[in-house]
């Protein structure tokens, strides 16, 4: 006669025991004279929450820094405990820390923007590859095409909106210098995307804002320019959308011109 | 007992490699400095964590396709979760083979453990309760993963601090077990068998001698640290010289085969890996290997642990 099975509740009540450390295990771990099972079962719970702490770390190293260690290790612990993992790889783990810091640290929206920033640069970095227009594209537009013609962006492109300095903070870490004191600022529109395998950001004027909404909207050329008669004369708002179009292209930020 | 399937042993010559870490992609391509008279590294091939490439692109797939154009890879995992109850992962497997068909790895590679149940991955390799039911379950799940990926695939030994209760086999017999039933190769991590033989309290020459020699096709050689009276399998240090002694047992009893440095942390300078490289190099040559000329003790003891298993399932 076989044995009952076993393997799945041992493997439910241990993975229980990593994730909501300390419920009992008693009698499913045998301790010797090397180690007792509390001991042996602790190297587990520790390094479950240890090693995801770090994953955290690398993901998040500004915020690190604003926080200091014991800062950011308990608001590790907290959001290892309110966001087990669901993927196969830990690049995905620490994707909910923005929307986490809006909850457990509302009175500082500065902490949630600066996860949001560290985490779309992480998209940024590796997001799909795709073909990236060259200037002589423009040259070869019909003129009776500009009107429908919409623009898809590169898949690494992101887009943030933030009230505080924390593109400052992050430019400073680069350059390994000592982080400027958060600041209140205009909330303003950035813009996030790779070029050459680097990761470039800026600040979006409200016209240029206002275009890549309607690029990102999948809305032709033409509407774009409609949009923009919002801020610009008419009879200069082809001419400022090209050069628009001009910048993101030189830019390695559009894969493509579709035309109807 | 099934025989090993022949392709399995077309690896030998393979060589020595290094696990492929990001802080190396640049000393990689742009190869020794001129001073040095190479110019190139004296590194066979690569291993490449299979996960880090599960992305849709930038710089990892960047240097990933550079360094493929150089130097063989193999693939080595850690979400395949081959001893979980959860159905297998196919969106995983679909991006495993992706990968696969981008690298064209020598070996693929994962580790006999489970990492989570109920849709969750703890990101750790935990260990199996080493049961019929489990060699049964994992030999099933490798059969499913080596038909969908059409070739098979290597398992490795882990590092483990706790034993089940229930356990009825030992290591070597459970691994043993399910590489015949599942026809699998075997990734041996040598610095696994001396943590574990230290923190379980086992020989590690009776490890080595009950593993089949022909299911054998890369060994991963690493460093640890002591937490109290147990090993940790940290992968932080150079290898130490227990774990060289064990090596060079492994390379008399399974001969030629491919071997690695793993670093994970502390990571250093290319060149210090390379020292290690050489080490591992001169022990090879040094090892007489007759492993041809003598009999697999463990391959018959498979035959004989086969038929009392089946004597005990039947009864």
């Amino acid at each position: 006669m076989r044995a009952a099975p076993l393997l799945t509740p041992l493997q439910t009540r241990m993975q229980s025991f990593l994730l909501f450390a300390g419920n009992d295990l008693d009698g499913l771990v045998v301790g010797d004279d090397i180690a007792d099972a509390k001991t042996r079962l602790g190297i587990y719970a520790d390094a479950y929450r240890l090693r995801l702490a770090e994953v955290l770390r690398n993901d998040y190293p500004v915020l690190h820094r604003v926080l200091g260690d014991d800062a950011f290790e308990a608001l590790a612990f907290g959001y290892i405990a309110a966001h087990p993992s669901d993927t196969p790889s830990v690049r995905w783990f620490g994707r909910h820390l923005a929307q986490h810091l809006r909850i457990v640290h509302p009175a500082q929206p500065q902490l949630a923007e600066l996860a949001a920033f560290e985490w779309a640069q992480g998209e940024v970095f590796d997001a799909p590859d795709a073909p990236e227009l060259m200037l002589e594209a423009m040259a070869q537009i019909p003129p009776d095409a500009w009107g429908g013609m919409r623009v898809l962006l590169h898949p690494s492109v992101r887009r943030l909106s933030l009230s505080s300095n924390v593109a400052a903070q992050l430019a400073a870490h680069n350059r390994d210098e000592k982080l400027p004191q958060h600041q209140a600022m205009p909330r303003a529109d950035w813009l996030l995307w790779r070029q050459d395998q680097m990761i470039h950001w800026r600040a979006l004027g409200v016209e240029e804002a206002a275009a890549l909404d309607a690029v990102q909207s999948n809305l032709g050329f033409g509407e774009l320019c409609e949009r923009l008669c919002e801020w610009i004369e008419p009879d200069e708002v082809a001419l400022a959308a090209a050069g628009l179009l001009k910048r993101w292209i030189g830019d390695c930020m559009v894969s493509e011109l579709e035309f109807e | 007992m099934r025989k090993a399937s022949p392709h399995i042993a077309s690896n030998a010559a393979l060589g020595f490699g290094l696990g492929l870490r990001t802080d190396h992609y640049e000393a990689i391509l742009n190869g020794p400095e001129v001073e040095s008279g190479h110019d190139a590294w004296p590194i066979d091939w690569f291993e490449i964590l299979s996960e880090n490439y599960m992305v849709g692109g930038g710089k990892p797939l960047h240097y990933l396709d550079r360094i493929a154009e150089r130097y063989p890879l193999v693939m080595h995992g850690v979400s395949l979760s081959i001893g979980s109850t959860d159905p297998l992962d196919r969106a995983y497997l679909i991006q495993l083979k992706a990968l696969a068909e981008r690298v064209r790895p020598r070996f693929i590679s994962d580790h006999f453990c489970w990492t989570g149940v109920a849709g969750r991955n703890l990101h750790d390799l935990l260990p199996l309760p080493q049961t019929d039911e489990a060699v049964r379950h994992v030999a099933r799940r490798v059969r499913e993963v080596q038909d969908f990926l059409g070739r098979q695939i290597l398992l490795e030994n882990v590092s483990s601090y706790l034993t089940f209760k229930h356990s009825a086999l030992s290591e070597w017999d459970f691994i043993r077990a399910v590489a015949e039933e599942a026809d699998c190769g075997l990734l041996l991590d040598v610095n696994n068998i001396y943590v574990n033989s230290r923190n379980h309290g086992f020989d590690p020459q009776v490890f080595l001698e009950a593993i089949p020699k022909s299911r054998v096709q890369q060994i991963h050689l690493a460093g640890h640290s002591q937490q109290g009276t147990l090993l940790i399998d940290t992968h932080d240090a150079p290898v130490p010289e227990p774990v060289w002694a064990l090596y060079a047992s492994a390379l008399q009893r399974f001969g030629k085969v491919p071997t690695m440095i793993e670093r994970d942390d502390h990571i250093p300078e290319l060149p210090v890996l390379l020292a290690e490289l050489d080490r591992a190099r001169a022990i090879a040559a040094s090892v007489e290997t007759s492993a041809a000329a003598v009999p697999d003790r463990s391959e018959a003891s498979i035959a004989l642990g086969a038929s009392s298993c089946a004597a005990a399932t039947a009864s």
